[in-house]
């Protein structure tokens, strides 16, 4: 059998048993309201190998046909998780190409889809180096108003 | 990809009794994560997360990739914080059915930042 014959969760296993985690730089911060303070979102290194490894991950319309059935007033529990498992998945991405289909399953859609509308970007693709060095007023941070969006 | 399948409806040990094998599959961690202070996952700590979200101080979220069946608050969680006498709770507002949302706290029950790690389960989607 091949690995895109095994229902998601096993080829998540199998992955963490065969494929060396990837470690990535890249943060993806964002802001969703500008009365809270902005988040950072970290890949995990076990999900970036499987992500360039291909082969594992469903393609990122899958999640959001999920989010759209669970977003109804009447649902009660997931009925079609057969398309995590059975859809065919993603060939192997780079690791910018991991970072994009991971904003597009993970950040909220209103943040991507508007990321650069209105007076200033509300997210922004950095390395971890960018940040701040330590968290004394993490609560403070906001994405700089100068940032360049062209 | 070898990855051989025993199906059977118990497993019997020689002396301990026998349990169903539904038990063991509903006993298993569905989801789990070990991170820092800024959600920044440790590696070989986790299974089945896409990424840790910072939020905030002692504020963090996780994503899944595949996703529970029902919401995770309404499944069982646990976690620990660690190397402080801390605590971790899940938060309900923003929990989903890909969404690990959790908050560390100290002994007085303020929010604080540390890092934890936390694991689910319950029936997969």
């Amino acid at each position: 059998m091949k690995l895109s014959d095994y229902k998601l969760f096993d080829r998540l296993c199998w992955a963490k048993e065969n494929l060396e985690p990837v470690q990535t730089d890249y943060r993806v911060v964002y802001e969703r309201d500008p009365d809270r303070p902005v988040s950072v979102m970290t890949p995990d290194p076990n999900w970036m190998a499987c992500a360039m490894h291909g082969g594992i991950l469903p393609p990122v319309w899958v999640y959001h046909e999920l989010a759209a059935d669970e977003a109804k007033p009447d649902f009660k529990k997931h009925t079609r998780g057969h398309l995590l498992h059975e859809t065919k998945p993603m060939d192997p991405m780079t690791e910018e190409e991991a970072i994009e289909y991971l904003i597009m399953k993970d950040v909220p859609q209103e943040v991507w889809k508007n990321w650069n509308k209105g007076n200033r970007p509300k997210m922004a693709i950095c390395k971890k180096e960018q940040l701040p060095s330590h968290r004394t007023w993490r609560n403070a941070w906001r994405i700089s108003e100068e940032l360049n969006v062209a | 990809m070898s990855y051989g399948k025993i199906r059977a409806n118990f497993i019997e040990h020689n002396t301990s009794g026998s349990v169903p094998t539904e038990y063991v599959v509903e006993g298993t961690v569905k989801a789990k994560v070990a991170a820092d202070t800024a959600a920044s996952i440790y590696s070989n700590s986790s299974l089945n997360i896409s990424s840790g979200v910072d939020e905030g101080t002692g504020d963090y979220k996780y994503n899944l990739t595949n996703n529970l069946a029902r919401n995770l608050a309404q499944e069982y969680c646990s976690g620990t914080v660690l190397g402080y006498a801390d605590v971790v709770r899940i938060k309900t507002a923003e929990s989903s059915t890909s969404v690990m949302d959790i908050e560390c706290m100290n002994a007085a029950f303020d929010v604080a930042d540390a890092a934890h790690a936390m694991g689910c389960w319950g029936d997969l989607a």
